[in-house]
């Protein structure tokens, strides 16, 4: 029971501590989801949580953007009245995989990509892939990024650690 | 298994591997005699009463998707039930199989269409708490197969051969024929289909269809066709009867119906199937200490079931608690036999109720029941007590009896609670999780687990006897998909 008690303590302390921004930072934040055959959908408003959550955390304040536009203009689109925040683009694919001993397997490939618009040779990058499995036939690509973001959002926390490290020097 | 995934590497062929799978591990030291498994079967919902299991599957884009333009994949699975000191067979290869070999490709020739070779097995979807796939087609079946996909409708054509997934080693081709239909909309969704097997007979071939003629049911089950032959034609052992060749057809029809996205409900699930199964060909016994096949597709081929089951998520506290829960039906019915239980003449019914509250977002509480009922058809099936080796017949001692034990009837109760570590956040089925568990067991059925004790009279001259009808596990387990 102790044994109990104490695991439960240790699951409430923060594992880490989190880097911060030096100063409050604005950062215009998009998100785009896309399937291989059909092009650009329509994403649910809660699979963006998970990231408000880890730039909030760091001191960065989110600022969502709409983008709607082919791959190559989406930063260009982004950029577009920045004044002076920052940029993240998380641009997902997310495909039907196969039917796995009951769950269906998608996998999400994620490009995450941040910068000051002001120096945009100094972007940083990150180019992963996301498997989920989901429970049911019905649920789409929409459905494979929700279940997607936790291991998204902790990517783009990294990206953001990266950010705030390079800046502190 | 994974090196010789690996090398399907992506630089290799110039197009793209994707590596899957799914593992369950678990620690169930059992003190009462037991296997480490709660009860018997997942019937009582899959948690504590499943070994482990491995599976790992390749997809190789040879072409990947890109708008409009042509596809094609490679799909590869290897899958088995055993892990190195988790189970009897010691992580040994022979428990695994390629279970799953084929190629799709899309858009050639017709948009939305996915044509696919190799094996074809389907599923309208999955009731998590059973580990079951009530509406499944064409698992035992490599052929060929072709889908018209988009956001609402889904039909499929399919056709090939179960010969080896039926007969295996003793082939004979059973080919196979079937289509499905789904129709999905917002928050609700139908769907049915059926495949038909159909076994010619094949002049010549001893693993065709054929029937011994002039046998009796019960010396079959006996295994003593060729003892009453002998009793009957003493020294024509040489002139017994030749099989009668004959044709085989079984069928399977399932239909599915979903909805949900409404209120606490995330999602229901109905699933139902009713089937006549493929009979079989033939078993073996002596005849005047020579193997003889007995063809018995007459005496197995009216094995009918039907299957109803019925799953359903819900958000009881959003964030909080969430609930999921099963009800499962089953009743097989065998037209040729009427006097030995069997799983072919029975009916069952079952509940799970699965709770999962969440201290935190990674630590949750799980707390899971079950109810179930199994009933024999044909007379007393199970044994409730220490000494029931001995009855038989109507629960009476009989050397003659086919029946088993002193009742018809196993009732079933489960209860089941621990820690859940699950990294990715809340969720009943979110995976990997780590689970510490304690679960007990009551039946009325005698050590109503798989366990190692005294199940024949020689044993029981030898061995002590054990009477309990309760059964505590504590279960130390991992689960994750990848």
């Amino acid at each position: 029971m102790r044994a109990l008690f104490a695991l439960l303590l240790l699951a409430g302390c923060p594992k880490t501590v989190v880097l911060q921004a030096p100063v409050p930072t604005q950062v215009r934040v998009a998100t785009v989801l896309e399937s291989p055959t059909e092009g650009q959908l329509e994403e649910r408003a809660s699979a963006r949580g998970a990231i408000t959550a880890e730039l909030q955390k760091r001191n960065f304040t989110p600022v969502p953007v709409e983008v709607h536009a082919p791959h190559h203009k989406r930063f260009e689109v982004l950029a577009d009245g920045a004044d002076g925040a920052l940029l993240l683009l998380v641009e997902s694919s997310a495909r039907y995989s196969s039917q796995m001993n009951g769950r269906y397997r998608w996998t999400v490939d994620v490009q995450a990509r941040l910068a000051d618009p002001a120096q945009p040779d100094d972007a940083i990058e990150a180019k992963f892939t996301v498997p989920v499995h989901l429970l049911y036939s019905h649920q789409r690509e929409a459905d494979a990024l929700v279940s997607a973001m936790p291991s998204i959002a902790r990517r783009v926390g990294v990206l953001l650690d990266e950010w705030i490290t390079s800046h502190q020097q | 298994m994974l090196s010789w995934l690996l090398i399907a590497s992506p630089l290799a062929h110039g197009g793209r591997a994707d590596v899957g799978g799914y593992f369950r591990i678990a620690a169930r030291p059992d003190l009462q005699g037991g296997a480490g498994r709660l009860g018997y079967w997942n019937l009582y919902g899959r948690l504590m009463n499943e070994g482990s299991y491995g599976m790992i599957e390749l997809r190789y884009d040879v072409l990947e998707p890109s708008g409009d333009a042509p596809w094609t994949n490679l799909h590869v699975r290897m899958e088995g039930g055993s892990i190195t000191n988790a189970d009897g067979q010691n992580g040994g290869l022979n428990a695994f199989r390629m279970s799953q070999v084929y190629i799709e490709s899309g858009n050639v020739g017709i948009d939305n269409v996915t044509w696919r070779v190799g094996t074809l097995e389907y599923y309208f979807g999955y009731m998590g708490l059973y580990d079951m796939r009530p509406a499944t087609l064409f698992a035992q079946t490599v052929g060929f197969s072709a889908a018209y996909r988009t956001d609402h409708i889904e039909f499929m054509v399919g056709g090939g051969d179960a010969g080896y997934g039926i007969r295996k080693e003793r082939y004979s081709a059973i080919p196979t024929g079937g289509a499905l239909l789904r129709v999905r909309v917002p928050n609700f969704e139908i769907g049915g289909g059926a495949e038909v097997l159909y076994e010619p007979g094949v002049a010549g071939s001893v693993n065709a269809p054929y029937q011994t003629p002039n046998i009796e049911y019960e010396d079959w089950v006996r295994g003593e066709v060729a003892e009453r032959y002998i009793e009957d034609f003493p020294g024509l052992e040489d002139f017994f009867p030749d099989p009668e060749p004959r044709s085989a057809l079984s069928w399977t029809a399932v239909g599915h119906l979903g909805f949900g996205g409404f209120g606490p409900l995330q999602w229901n699930n109905t699933f139902v199937r009713y089937g006549l199964a493929h009979p079989q060909t033939f078993t073996e016994e002596l005849l005047v200490g020579d193997p003889v096949q007995i063809y018995v597709k007459d005496f197995t081929d009216q094995r009918r079931s039907l299957l109803i089951g019925n799953e359903m998520q819900l958000s009881v506290v959003p964030q909080r608690l969430d609930a999921a829960w099963g009800v499962l039906y089953g009743d097989q019915s065998d037209g040729d036999n009427s006097i030995i239980p069997s799983d072919d003449a029975r009916w069952y019914a079952s509940t799970v109720l699965r709770l999962q509250a969440y201290a935190t977002p990674t630590v949750h509480f799980l707390a899971e029941s079950s109810l179930a009922r199994e009933q024999s058809k044909n007379g007393n099936a199970f044994r409730e007590h220490a000494d029931s080796i001995f009855a038989n017949t109507d629960g009476r001692p009989d050397v003659r009896g086919l029946q088993n034990g002193d009742t018809d009837t196993r009732d079933t109760l489960q209860l089941k609670g621990g820690v859940v570590l699950n990294p990715l956040g809340p969720g009943i089925f979110a995976r990997p999780s780590l689970r510490l568990l304690y679960g007990v067991q009551f039946s009325n059925v005698n050590n109503a687990f798989g366990n190692s004790f005294v199940e024949s009279l020689e044993q029981y001259d030898d061995f002590d006897t054990v009477e309990q009808h309760a059964h505590h596990l504590v279960a130390l387990e991992a689960e994750v998909w990848f």
